[in-house]
């Protein structure tokens, strides 16, 4: 205690230890946070855009202020494609960024420690890191803008600042809209801590050449608007919608050199001054890990865990997520379906995990911001034009994603657009990542025979329409003109008596039942069979099942189901609970309580 | 001497040069590009390669500054002097009875003299490339390339051509293989024509998507040089869609366009203003599409369309873009009224106007009226023609001028050539879009007995978008015959309808874009000068309250 005592009492030690303790904490935290916690954070940003090595990349984001720096984002967002790297990204970024701002508080007024107020932005830009919609160029946006302000005050003679000041313009290029949060820092920085006519010069000579630069950037050089050359690269393109998370953060570097000259004339003695640093550095991280726990979104978690497996297309690995977890997301609830669809398991499993979205868990609505998904539904089913339509629209809408990318080149390779499916090959083969995915198909270019071999591309062909039509706005005509054009697509059909199951059309299951000894079917999937058991015992009518028979284990199921049915029919309240225990996985549960 | 790691480039400045003429026996111990050796215990970096068939070997080692630059001078005095020798002579040389295959395919094709070089790329095996241009007058170009892409110097190409109108040149290809064997490949030609195209080509850059879109832009790019522009972005313009360019007798200067959405409206730019209008009015139920400048510049004829898609299922077809109803009308650009052009007729869904170079009459594309179920394959279009009096600006009887539903067939696209003999146009097996009509071909028929007959130019993909230039003897569309879905701008010499030229692609910077680039090429037009407005004019135009057209009397 003694010794705790006296190394308080030695103001710099105590600084240092601090630091120290802070970028550990920092550290600990935020690598158990983003490795364990985040995964889904870095499989939404790695798939939100894919950066390829050429010019013509490049080029595109030369061309405007601010896309430089989304450049350099994408760049460091493809790495992750490895959640560790991710995790690793992240906590550098913060521990760069809370190291600028220690040589910033130096060198404005080094009397003035306060972890408080060194941590503060630090932490909320961990937050927003947090983020899963959070883009790696903004935390790059922010450490630019901690640097170049350093690099300012670092000159002592003012001349030097009036040049580099200078250099605004190539700043704003750069940076684009986080070089008017570092002109806000800089003027607030000019009128504390500059002197004499400086404190008001220097404001008016920033002011002018970021305003000179924005007519030129607007009439002469880019051709952006001037709301794209204000916010842009800034997380939301709307000024009236910037997040909360976002401002705030922007505020706390901007008050920074305030807040710092404030606290340097609090005069408290070393010993105060380290105790309240200690108290705030015990009351900060563990809020920071709470605030972390309490804004930590398990069903997110879940949905990414999902994607991520059909990106894979581990098909087992999403079965038994949502078998696990029962996500109410209706996303999770659709990849749930198309795993099951693909391992032909949809009309025998689909009553596993919950389906509360009827049919719209089976076929996503056609609505944009569903562009993404909706195209498994159709490349599951064969509908490859329409897979291949929406993740073209994607593609137009969104630019490259790797999601994107793989769907055009499969559909462009079982269309026999071998020259089409060849360029996107070729950009594949331009990225870090996905050149290995890329060669596969680079084999197959060309090749019709070799596709037709393929377990996958191979039963996509045999699946495709024999005849055309065109594809209608709602996807249940598409799948009954889908089964016309080839009654032969299991797919299809499956997903057709799924839906049948979820709008409990029993008598429409009949009528398709007849036909499945003709397609192929050796026995009835399990909840077929469910469904022909209800219907022969609430229409007292025995189904035609052209031939097939339902299993006795089944029926024993059936009667075991109704026992306890008919036990607790008269206690409302345990009625479901008891009836969910026997038969909580099957068609009769989903009949009588969703 | 620092530590040089494998992988890592160190260049010093220049201290060493050997240049060794190639003979009959290739060096065994030669090996072209960059090498780190180590000798008497220092470490030494060369650059090896060839140039002008000598070999070159660079040594990289630090020495002082005015000695290095006389070394470099050295260096170059001697590449100046190898560049001028005479070094034909390969011993070790084998010949191929065939052209070599490069790409885009420039083999046979005729070109206006004052079109850009003509780049290439060879799509041959081999580590290097030698290249000759030669005329019959004796002038040459020589390159070498060690990728295949061959780019032509601007200023040598230009010469060349001046000096050989209405003849032609011979391009000899030279590979070399990296055991230093030599290929030669029969020549190939190219027809260089007396005739010149106009300087400007104007189209829509876009992908070729459905639904939706992000950046669109009409650019304008030289087909002298490889200068482009951008005439109008949609980024400016809140992102809205912009379509239907059009030029009154290729005159930059008589421009309008379409724009859609949130600043919508046709703009029209008279060389000095830029003005939007809003066409939609009275009678008109839908947008007016696809203009036709009247050569006087007093009118311009559209067809209001009310235009669906839909999405076709087998791979042979991706989509079909249809009509439900559409009909002509006409706009006077003096008096900012808009009417249909003559009695609007229910019966019929009418398309595609042109006028016809005097300006006496409407051609335009014809079908019956389809009603709530059809069948979009039995939808086919006729060619007709309607008289106009530009006195009074009225509209006479129609007549049937190619009826093309007799022989199953569709028509879109009439283009006149500008001496007023020609036509040509698209056919199709229906409909009336035949960008996404693979079997869309170009027709040309004579106006004197209106005769059509396919033209040599087609290909098996997609031909459409065409359009004549000023002078009547080159002819620029939109073909997809590339990869089956983006459709690149194709031009082609005419001078009779038996004297069309083989068809080359608009000639690039660099010649391997096509292959890479997703856009598409739409509606390309030759213009007789530069576009003098921009992106911003246009954005500024859009902010201002568009014009409203007048509703008039139909023009009988």
């Amino acid at each position: 205690m003694i010794k705790f005592c006296k190394i308080i009492s030695e103001g710099r030690k105590t600084e240092k230890l601090l630091i120290l303790l802070s970028i550990a904490l920092l550290f600990i935290i935020s690598i158990i946070y983003f490795y364990w916690y985040g995964e889904g954070i870095f499989l939404y940003q790695e798939n939100k855009s894919l950066f390829i090595f050429s010019n013509e990349y490049l080029r595109k984001y030369i061309t405007k202020p601010g896309g430089l720096l989304e450049y350099a984002g994408n760049f460091i967002t493809q790495f992750y494609y490895y959640p560790f790297y991710g995790s690793l990204i992240n906590t550098i970024f913060l521990i760069l960024f809370f190291a600028l701002l220690i040589r910033i508080n130096r060198k404005l007024f080094p009397a003035s420690f306060s972890i408080l107020i060194l941590t503060l932005p630090v932490i909320l830009l961990f937050f927003v890191q947090i983020r899963y919609t959070h883009s790696i160029n903004n935390s790059l946006g922010y450490l630019l803008i901690a640097s170049c302000f350093l690099v300012t005050i670092s000159f002592k003679r003012n001349v030097n600042r009036y040049i580099t000041t200078a250099l605004y313009p190539l700043f704003y290029y750069i940076a684009g809209s986080f070089a008017l949060i570092y002109l806000v820092l800089f003027i607030v920085y000019c009128i504390i801590y500059e002197d004499k006519i400086h404190k008001y010069l220097l404001p008016l000579y920033i002011i002018s050449i970021s305003v000179i630069t924005f007519f030129v950037y607007k009439e002469i050089i880019f051709l952006q608007t001037g709301k794209q050359l204000l916010f842009y690269p800034l997380p939301v393109f709307d000024v009236s919608r910037i997040p909360v998370a976002y401002s705030i953060l922007s505020i706390s570097i901007i008050v920074f050199p305030l807040l710092i000259k404030i606290n340097g004339f609090l005069k408290l003695n070393h010993k105060s001054a380290a105790l309240i640093n200690i108290a705030i550095l015990i009351i900060l991280f563990p809020v920071t890990v709470l605030f972390l726990v309490k804004n930590y979104d398990h069903n997110l978690k879940i949905l990414f865990r999902i994607e991520k497996s059909v990106f894979r297309q581990d098909w087992n690995a999403i079965i038994k997520i949502q078998e696990k977890f029962h996500s109410s997301n209706s996303n999770c609830q659709y990849y749930y379906n198309l795993a099951l669809s693909e391992k032909g398991e949809l009309c025998s499993r689909m009553f596993h995990a919950p389906q509360n979205f009827g049919i719209n868990s089976l076929m996503l609505p056609r609505e944009i911001e569903n562009l993404n998904r909706a195209y498994y539904f159709y490349y599951a089913i064969a509908l490859i034009g329409e897979a291949h339509h929406l993740a073209y629209e994607s593609m137009v809408l969104y630019g490259y994603r790797p999601e994107n990318i793989k769907l055009l080149i499969k559909t462009n390779l079982i269309n026999g657009n071998h020259m089409i499916a060849e360029r996107y090959i070729k950009v594949f083969k331009r990225t870090l990542y996905y050149r290995k995915w890329a060669e596969k198909f680079e084999n197959m270019l060309y090749n019709p025979e070799l596709i037709k071999t393929d377990s996958e591309l191979g039963e996509k062909i045999r699946l495709l329409p024999r005849e055309d039509f065109f594809v209608r706005p709602d996807d249940i005509q598409n799948i009954d003109l889908v089964l016309w054009a080839n009654p032969d697509n299991k797919k299809a059909f499956e997903y057709k008596l799924a839906r049948l199951l979820l709008q409990k059309d029993l008598r429409a299951i009949v009528n398709e039942v007849k036909k499945m000894k003709e397609m192929g079917y050796a026995s009835l999937p399990r909840h077929v069979e469910e469904a022909m058991l209800v219907f022969r015992y609430s229409i007292r009518e025995f189904p035609d099942l052209g031939g097939l028979y339902i299993n006795p284990d089944t029926e024993l199921r059936f009667n075991n189901y109704l026992t306890v049915y008919n036990l607790n029919i008269t206690n409302k309240s345990r009625l479901e609970s008891e009836v969910k225990r026997v038969g909580g996985n099957t068609f009769w549960y989903y009949y009588q309580f969703k | 001497m620092p530590v040089v790691f494998p992988g890592m480039i160190f260049i010093k400045p220049v201290s060493t040069i050997t240049v060794r003429p190639v003979s009959g026996l290739i060096d065994p111990g030669y090996r072209r590009g960059f090498l780190l050796t180590r000798y008497t215990g220092r470490f030494w970096l060369s650059y090896n390669y060839k140039f002008n068939n000598h070999k070159i070997c660079l040594i990289f080692e630090n020495m002082n500054p005015t000695k290095t630059v006389m070394r470099i001078l050295k260096y170059f005095i001697i590449c100046f002097f190898l560049s001028h020798c005479n070094t034909d002579n390969y011993s070790n040389i084998s010949s191929l009875d065939r052209e070599p295959v490069i790409e885009p395919d420039y083999s046979g094709v005729t070109i206006p003299w004052n079109i850009a070089p003509m780049n290439f790329i060879i799509r041959e095996d081999g580590d290097f490339f030698k290249v000759r241009v030669k005329s019959s007058n004796g002038l040459t170009i020589e390159m070498n390339s060690k990728s295949g892409i061959v780019r032509i110097p601007k200023k040598s190409w230009r010469k060349i051509l001046s000096a050989n109108r209405g003849g032609k040149i011979e391009i000899y290809v030279i590979s070399e293989d990296n055991e230093g064997k030599f290929i030669r490949f029969n020549p190939f030609y190219i027809n260089i024509s007396n005739e010149s195209v106009d300087p400007y080509l104007c189209y829509r850059l876009l992908y070729p998507g459905y639904e939706f879109w992000r950046e669109l832009k009409i650019e304008q790019r030289s087909t002298e040089s490889f200068r482009k522009k951008s005439v109008v972005e949609n980024q400016l313009l809140n992102d809205n869609c912009i379509n239907c360019h059009s030029f009154s007798r290729n005159d930059p200067d008589k421009l309008l366009l379409h724009v859609r959405g949130s600043v919508g409206g046709t703009y029209f730019f008279d060389g000095k203003d830029l003005i939007r209008r809003d066409l939609q009015a009275g009678e008109m139920t839908a947008n007016a599409v696809y203009p036709s400048w009247h050569p006087s510049g007093n009118y311009v004829a559209f067809s209001s369309n009310k235009t669906v898609q839909s999405f076709h299922m087998r791979p042979e077809k991706n989509i079909d873009v249809y009509d439900l109803y559409s009909s002509l009308v006409v706009y006077d650009t003096r008096s900012n009224e808009i009417s249909f052009c003559g009695m609007k007729d229910s019966l019929y869904m009418e398309t595609f106007p042109y006028w016809s170079p005097d300006g006496n009459l409407l051609y335009y594309c014809r079908t019956d009226q389809v009603g709530e179920n059809f069948d979009i394959k039995n939808v086919k279009y006729d060619l007709v023609r309607k008289s106009f009096n530009q006195e009074s600006g009225t509209f006479g009887n129609t007549e049937i001028v190619f009826n093309a539903r007799e022989i199953g067939k569709s028509i879109s696209f009439p283009t006149v050539s500008p001496d007023g003999q020609y036509l040509i146009f698209t056919l199709q097996d229906y409909g009336t879009f035949p960008i996404w009509n693979r079997e869309a071909d170009l027709y040309l028929m004579d106006l004197k007995n209106l005769k059509a007959d396919k033209m040599s130019l087609n290909s098996n993909e997609t031909e459409s978008y065409h359009s004549w230039s000023s002078n009547g003897k080159w002819i620029v569309f939109s073909s997809k015959r590339g990869d089956g879905l983006t459709a690149r701008p194709y031009i082609a010499f005419f001078d009779s309808p038996d004297s069309v030229g083989k068809p080359f692609v608009l000639p690039q910077k660099d010649p391997a874009i096509y292959a890479r680039m997703e856009k598409t090429f739409n509606r390309p037009e030759f213009v007789k000068g530069q576009i003098k407005t921009g992106p911003r004019d246009f954005a500024r135009a859009s902010k201002k309250e568009s014009v409203k057209a007048l509703w008039a009397n139909n023009r009988k």
